[in-house]
């Protein structure tokens, strides 16, 4: 009745039509463009110059400083060149272009059993392995581990709850290796202490998933608590998500550590296993290729650097015109401008739309229905946060909380006039973050 | 947008215009759209233009009908010396605006003068402004009361009820001129049902209720202005009941043998109380945004109702109350736009 109760959040169209699809190997490409930055952080610092011959789990990129990843080639080849491309994010970035030689051969020592088993040596491996976030943000995860001594970490929380529309991939991966992630889990606890409670949030749109990773908890008899979601977006957001699991807010710029939780995505717990049992990098990840305009949706494991256009070939070609292809999901991803864009290890779908499903929609002035006050989940007002950024009134908008906006899209989904509302607000953060450095 | 990077040995074809198309997410969105919102609102109104049909005979319907069309006329000469290009008409939003100025006049009223009070509404009160969106008060009750303060007399000829005959002035009126001894024959049932006099679509409660469940279920409006509006508009005339003996002593509105009861019930089932409070202070565009916002809102239409109506020299004050209280909308929702704790 009133709109102060606790209902943020909003219910769009699942469209999860590659569920059904188990994960598959995608073929060889014939180009890989590895980006040197991959998430958030510092480039790393090339390693390679071009005619340089590379095998698969090679370093070719090294960490520059504390908050920064390893890079790895993600199949054996030359090196072609160090050019700039362009990255998911629609900005030109360097990046180590290798023509693969079809042989696919690992690095000596590398994707082979070697289990490490003490918590420095696993975040040691963590970090030799590059692997970061996987579920978007892309913050190098042995940053992330590195709790300070002073703080206390009682809760690690599984993020599987995947309720971006379209999206399967983590779907797949906990039905197809449940056994693997509960193994990457018992890695974290080390790392964090024994008496760090686990929970796995998954949504309650995947009872498959729940349900199989409840039996293999129970085979594995390990102590994780499977944390059925409501189905409602952004569950998944790591702030929302700390606050369904622990019922604390967690304020504008701090870290999840500060209210003692960790949250790992299910896809990066999934490279901490490989990496941690078979000292595997992360030169590939499991992505689900899927929309309207294709064919066949599938979700596929590629190789990072695997450009869109031989993702698109893959998945049998076109089913009718792409006019948008999204890189992640359709609430918080990019639309890319050109398909020759890399895989990078932050991408968790690729997704083409079709001319019926992309609308081009009219803006309406605002009528201040205040439904984006309703679903916002950071209980902002978005429609006047857009207004302000978009008369440059940038300190009235901090003021009014502009800097805990999470970007979900929920404003402009429900939008009845279709306004740009995280359009703007984005576009106020942007600006405030680059007047707050000068 | 950029130029589609083409590949030699890509077999497929790109799309007719060759781009890829780039927005902000997300890059789904919902159905709700403002002409759906505004359809809402016409089928709630339904209830009410039907029993007017029935109370008044279909001179009642032709009102509606001319209102509704002047507004979408005088919209759609707002749009071409706006030169928009694409015309508001297809919001709906004049048509409501026109069935809402209807159902606040009385059913006597010269059609010329509907035509007139229609051009107000869209043209003074919304299209000056810039349009929908950007209006501050509320565009049929600017129509009305322009109406209602240049024709006097001809907005207090409220006709004839056909269903029993009955004529002469509003239950509100009697009260105001003649005192509440005139009043001794009321039925409050007739109230609730619609055989009294007053505007066409202001007399049936019941379809009035029908139709503002109706816009909560659908989610177009929060009960919150309604309830609040109400209650307190409630509780001032409850102070007033216990202030004036004349008032406790008198004993023909004896409801439920409660004689407060009674002169509650009859106060918001007789004038425009509820038609306001459903219909017209909960209009999106002139009222708060914020829930606070929406219940101090509330609460000042019921306050101002109450004064104007009890104390005031118009019989009805709920017009009044709520232009006034939507003035105060852009400092309301300033007030109640809380600085963000982190």
């Amino acid at each position: 009745m009133f709109s102060c109760c606790n209902k943020s959040g909003i219910h769009p169209k699942s469209n999860k039509i590659t569920r059904g699809e188990p994960i598959e190997k995608a073929l060889l490409p014939k180009l890989i463009v590895l980006p040197l930055s991959q998430g958030i952080g510092a480039p790393p610092t090339c390693l390679v110059k071009p005619q340089d011959y590379v095998k698969k789990g090679t370093l070719i990129a090294e960490a520059s400083s504390f908050v920064s990843s390893n890079l790895h080639a993600s199949t054996s080849g030359t090196v072609l060149k160090i050019d700039r491309t362009i990255a998911p994010n629609g900005q030109y970035t360097q990046a180590i272009f290798i023509e693969p030689d079809g042989l696919d051969e690992w690095e000596e020592g590398k994707n082979v059993s070697s289990l490490v088993s003490t918590k420095e040596e696993i975040l040691q491996r963590i970090k030799e392995c590059g692997i970061i976030g996987m579920g978007g943000a892309g913050f190098p995860t042995h940053v992330k581990l590195n709790v300070p001594k002073d703080k206390k970490i009682q809760n690690l929380i599984i993020n599987g709850a995947e309720c971006e529309p379209y999206l399967t991939a983590d779907h797949r991966l906990m039905l197809e290796e449940s056994s693997n992630i509960i193994k990457g889990i018992e890695l974290l606890r080390v790392v964090l202490g024994k008496d760090v409670r686990v929970y796995l949030a998954i949504e309650k749109n995947k009872p498959d998933a729940i349900e199989v990773m409840r039996r293999t908890i129970k085979e594995e008899d390990a102590s994780i608590e499977v944390l059925p979601l409501e189905t409602r977006y952004p569950q998944g957001d790591e702030r929302t998500l700390i606050k369904t699991v622990t019922g604390k807010k967690l304020g504008a710029g701090k870290l999840p550590f500060e209210l003692g939780c960790v949250i790992q995505n299910v896809g990066t717990v999934f490279a901490i296993y490989e990496a941690c049992y078979f000292n595997k990098p992360l030169i590939e990840r499991v992505t689900t290729i899927s929309g309207p305009a294709i064919l066949k949706g599938k979700n596929k494991r590629v190789l990072l650097g695997t450009q869109f256009l031989d993702l698109l070939q893959e998945c049998g070609g076109m089913y009718s015109d792409v006019v948008q292809v999204i890189s992640g999901g359709p609430m918080m991803g990019k639309a890319e401008y050109t398909l020759e864009v890399p895989v990078i290890k932050t991408s968790s779908g690729v997704l083409f739309f079709d001319r019926a499903s992309f609308q081009n929609y009219d803006e309406h002035p605002c009528i201040n229905c205040g439904r984006c006050f309703e679903v916002c989940p950071q209980k902002l007002p978005p429609t006047v946060l857009a207004r302000l950024s978009s008369e440059y009134n940038f300190d009235q908008a901090v003021k009014l909380g502009l800097k805990s906006c999470i970007e979900c899209g929920c404003c402009s989904y429900i939008c009845p006039s279709k306004r740009e509302l995280v359009g703007w607000i984005r576009f106020g953060k942007n600006k405030v973050a680059k007047l707050g450095k000068k | 947008m950029h130029r589609f990077h083409e590949k030699k040995d890509v077999v497929w074809e790109l799309g007719t215009d060759r781009y890829l198309k780039v927005s902000s997410s997300p890059f789904v969105r919902s159905s709700s759209n403002i002409r759906k919102i505004m359809l809402c609102v016409i089928i709630a109104l339904l209830p009410s233009l039907i029993s007017s049909c029935y109370f008044f005979g279909t001179r009642a319907l032709c009102l509606s009908l001319v209102c509704v069309a002047s507004c979408c006329l005088f919209q759609f000469l707002c749009d071409l010396l706006h030169k928009r290009a694409k015309s508001s008409l297809g919001d709906l939003s004049c048509v409501v605006t026109g069935l809402l100025l209807a159902l606040n006049v009385p059913v006597t009223l010269p059609y010329w003068i509907a035509v007139l009070g229609s051009g107000i509404c869209i043209v003074i009160a919304k299209e000056v402004f810039g349009g929908i969106g950007y209006n501050i008060f509320n565009p049929a009750l600017v129509g009305r009361v322009f109406l209602l303060i240049c024709f006097p007399a001809i907005m207090s000829n409220f006709g004839e009820c056909v269903v029993d005959g009955i004529s002469g002035p509003t239950p509100l009126t009697i009260l105001k001129v003649e005192g509440i001894s005139a009043l001794s024959n009321f039925e409050i049932y007739k109230a609730f049902s619609g055989q009294i006099l007053g505007s066409i679509g202001e007399t049936s409660a019941l379809a009035i209720l029908v139709g503002g469940i109706f816009l909560v279920i659908c989610k177009c409006i929060r009960l919150v202005i309604p309830l609040s509006f109400i209650l307190s508009f409630l509780a001032i005339s409850t102070l007033n009941f216990y202030l004036n003996p004349t008032l406790s002593d008198f004993t023909g509105f004896n409801f439920c043998s409660c004689p407060l009861l009674g002169y509650l019930s009859f106060h918001v089932l007789t004038g425009g109380l509820l038609l306001g409070a459903f219909f017209m202070a909960t209009d999106m565009v002139t009222s708060p945004v914020t829930w606070k916002g929406k219940l101090l809102f509330g609460i000042g239409c019921g306050v101002l109702t109450a004064i104007i109506r009890l104390y005031g020299s118009y019989p009805e004050g709920v017009s009044f109350a709520i232009l006034i209280m939507n003035s105060l909308v852009p400092l309301i929702d300033r007030f109640c736009l809380r600085k963000y704790q982190v």
